[in-house]
């Protein structure tokens, strides 16, 4: 008897070695790590997605059953969305929050928090003490109220979806790296460069665009868009590629520059002038991204030194600076430009492929030379990234690399919060005019002019400039906004690169014509038709219901009339929807309201 | 006599334990070997654009709309509002390993699985999940995404690697 024992307690031992041996091989295989910030964001507008489709009469959710059996559901046919706002209307805030943890609670890890809000407040929210990455996705929906009734032909209006002008523009960075020895030949060396652009998972491409400018006028490039070779692009110096559209599609794109040696420049990459416009249209009206407050390098590879210099526009007041990057180089030397003038913060060694500074390091060299972070506000500044000691003409090495999950964090008091209803809109400003012609199409005076509907509350002017610059040249510079003066040199200190300017909503006259302006004298001029300028604001996108009509064509005219008031002319391709209710029996609806996914880890 | 039978069990249980503890020590180094190398592989970001886009792709409804395997050009699952349709479901697992990755636009490999809400996994066209499995890849990627299927939401999560 005890032999069989110790037969069958050997095969247990046996078994216990052949299931330890899978775990040790199966389970690493599927360790996995997530890119947060995608991940989250797609996750959370999956998740309104999702609750906006399933209905409540086909969900075998318990707590959903449980309210259908005890009469708190009346309208089976709602969304899963529609009955949480229905709840939040009709003020029964305790089921609402129910019926949003019971959909969340168990589908989302026990490491992300999560939170759902109408119109800004809070409905439901699973909280996590230590918060690093946040991603929300917003949505305007409305519905029927339930046990009320109104008289009357009333009509509101809502925009469904909008063509949103070049609303996806990624804004090259000033990125170089050798491509001749310093000889006069070609080091062999290719500048690669990578870039993202993010469009919403429902959106409709209509139209893309990519201009390239490279650090030399000599350079050569070729160019791929999500893989695919772009075959107008093996080019020289800058060339603009068009008809993009079927290269780019919904989601995360990502676009790659090939630099090399042209017949003499210097280095390779990207002068800071390049852009990708996306031009799409999506019924997900709230796209901006403003309150991010990490802003990521692009990705790039070479086999010399690099320099990065990474363009910041600061939005509102700024509390802090921290940066953290991912590369492959020795060590890195930080630095910054503040108005044109470049100063050094440290060198430091590079440890397992990361390297940072904090905001007290950044800090104390910015105001040891006489910089506040209070002189920062809505402007541009660049932090200058050197990996390894940066050389313009050397042999070729060891691989530098500076990875897209680098990033600048900055911290300011900005917290754009989507009011009612409002849609946030980036419209691309043509150039006015342009005087006083310098060489090719590079001019000394250019003008942009905007109009700002009635109605809309102006955020940003973002312009990446086309400049050309003749060095030791000592050129005046004046850059003006209506009647402000928002730059000049002199007094204040050349800007040699004046490859961004920027500043806030509050020097933009609402329903009325806006002009900027640069001005330079001889050695300074701008390309007006290879920089881009944009204008982004928000503007009301509904309107409620309104005085009651005799007959549904009334009340509709009125909704709309008083819609197009409110839009202007920046969404005559709008999509509008009309709603109206008759007496007796109607239900009064609620909404249009915004509600809005938060996740967080 | 009881006693003698007590001490004979006892040293079986001993050398058994020896043999687990051994094995349990092995594996515990080749599982935190494995756990430390994931983030220092130089293809992370490209993996993640590829789950990223592999995700997002089978969240779409797919080119053309109605595609079948006979003249699908892009693989997507979903009627494009987050809603899973069986038979594109079933004939993305029906489908040869490298097809789908050409469809899906990838050159990595990918596997796909869907769970309900209390963790269990849910049986595409009888499997676990579609793709390549048990893989020994020190760097893999995972994305989460949530949507419908049948009557209720769902996770699907995406596994990618080179």
């Amino acid at each position: 008897m005890s032999g069989s024992k110790g037969i069958f307690f050997s095969i247990d031992a046996m078994f216990a070695i052949l299931l330890l041996l899978a775990a040790a091989f199966a389970i690493p295989s599927f360790l996995a790590t997530e890119k947060p910030v995608a991940d989250l964001h797609h996750q959370a507008q999956d998740f309104i997605a999702s609750l906006s489709e399933l209905k409540v009469y086909e969900t075998n959710n318990t707590y959903v059953k449980l309210l259908i059996s005890q009469g708190k559901i009346t309208n089976q046919n709602n969304t899963i969305l529609q009955q949480i706002g229905e709840f939040w209307a009709a003020g029964q805030m305790q089921y609402a929050a129910n019926l949003t943890k019971a959909f969340s609670n168990n589908l989302l890890p026990s490491n992300q928090g999560f939170g759902l809000y109408i119109n800004s407040q809070k409905i439901y929210e699973k909280t996590l003490s230590d918060l690093s990455t946040i991603a929300s996705a917003p949505k305007l929906f409305s519905g029927i109220m339930a046990n009320r009734s109104s008289t009357g032909f009333i009509g509101r209006a809502i925009i469904k979806s909008a063509k949103k002008n070049t609303n996806v523009i990624v804004k090259g960075d000033v990125v170089s790296s050798s491509v001749r020895k310093p000889s006069a030949a070609n080091n062999g060396n290719m500048v690669n460069v990578t870039y993202f652009a993010n469009l919403p998972t429902n959106a409709t491409i209509v139209d893309a665009y990519w201009f390239i400018e490279s650090s030399w006028t000599d350079n050569h490039f070729k160019a791929w868009v999500n893989n695919e070779f772009i075959p107008g692009s093996p080019a020289s110096g800058s060339k603009l590629l068009t008809d993009l559209k079927t290269y780019f599609h919904s989601g995360r794109n990502i676009a790659t520059a090939l630099f090399w040696f042209g017949s003499g420049g210097y280095e390779g990459g990207d002068d800071g002038a390049s852009h990708i416009v996306v031009n799409y249209t999506t019924n997900q009206l709230n796209t901006l991204d403003l309150n991010t407050t990490k802003k990521y390098l692009y990705d790039v590879i070479s086999e010399c030194s690099v320099m990065y210099k990474k363009p910041i526009f600061v939005v509102g007041n700024l509390s802090s600076f921290n940066i953290s990057l991912h590369v492959i180089a020795p060590k890195v030397t930080l630095g910054y430009i503040v108005d044109g003038v470049f100063k050094n913060i440290s060198t430091k060694n590079v440890v397992s492929n990361k390297v940072g500074w904090t905001d007290a390091e950044i800090k104390a060299v910015m105001n040891a030379n006489g910089v506040q972070y209070s002189q920062l506000s809505n402007k541009y500044m660049w932090f200058t990234f050197e990996l390894d000691t940066y050389h313009n003409r050397e042999l070729v090495g060891a691989q530098r690399r500076i990875y897209s999950d680098s990033y600048v964090d900055v911290k300011t008091d900005f917290n754009l919060a989507f009011e009612y209803s409002y849609v946030d809109i980036t419209a691309i400003i043509k150039p006015y005019t342009y005087s006083v012609l310098d060489t090719g199409q590079f001019y000394r005076n250019v003008e942009w002019r905007y109009w700002a509907p009635n109605a809309s509350v102006p955020l940003l002017i973002d312009s990446q400039i086309a400049w050309k610059y003749v060095t030791s040249t000592n050129p005046n510079q004046k850059v003006r906004v209506n009647q402000y003066t928002l730059y000049s040199h002199p007094p204040q200190p050349l800007i040699p690169e004046l490859a961004r300017f920027g500043y806030g909503g509050n020097y933009t006259k609402i329903n009325a014509t806006n002009r900027y302006t640069l001005n330079f004298t001889s050695g300074y001029s701008v390309n007006p038709f290879n920089s881009l300028v944009s204008y982004t604001f928000l503007i009301k996108g509904a309107v409620p219901y309104g005085t009651t009509f005799d007959t549904k064509q009334q009340a509709i005219a009125d909704a709309m009339k008083r819609l197009n008031l409110s839009l202007g002319l920046y969404f005559k391709e709008a999509i509008i929807g009309n709603e109206t209710y008759s007496v007796g029996g109607v239900p009064y609806m609620w909404g249009p309201a915004i509600v809005e996914a938060r996740i967080w880890q | 006599m009881r006693k003698s039978h007590s001490s004979k069990n006892g040293q079986v249980y001993y050398i058994e334990f020896m043999i687990t503890l051994v094995v349990m020590i092995i594996a515990l180094v080749i599982f935190i070997r494995t756990f430390v190398n994931v983030n220092e592989s130089a293809g992370y970001d490209d993996l993640s654009i590829q789950a990223d886009s592999i995700s997002t792709q089978l969240m779409s409804e797919g080119l053309p709309a109605n595609w079948t395997k006979s003249n699908v050009e892009k693989i997507g699952i979903t009627n494009s509002q987050s809603r899973i349709q069986e038979s594109k479901l079933l004939n993305f697992a029906n489908m040869s390993y490298q097809t789908t990755r050409q469809k899906l636009n990838t050159n990595y490999n990918y596997y796909v699985f869907l769970e309900n809400s209390t963790g269990s996994r849910i049986l595409i066209a009888g499997k676990q999940g579609v793709g390549l499995m048990g893989n020994q890849s020190k760097t893999v990627v995972k994305v989460t995404r949530f949507p419908i299927y049948k009557s209720d939401i769902v996770r699907m999560i995406v596994y990618v690697w080179e």
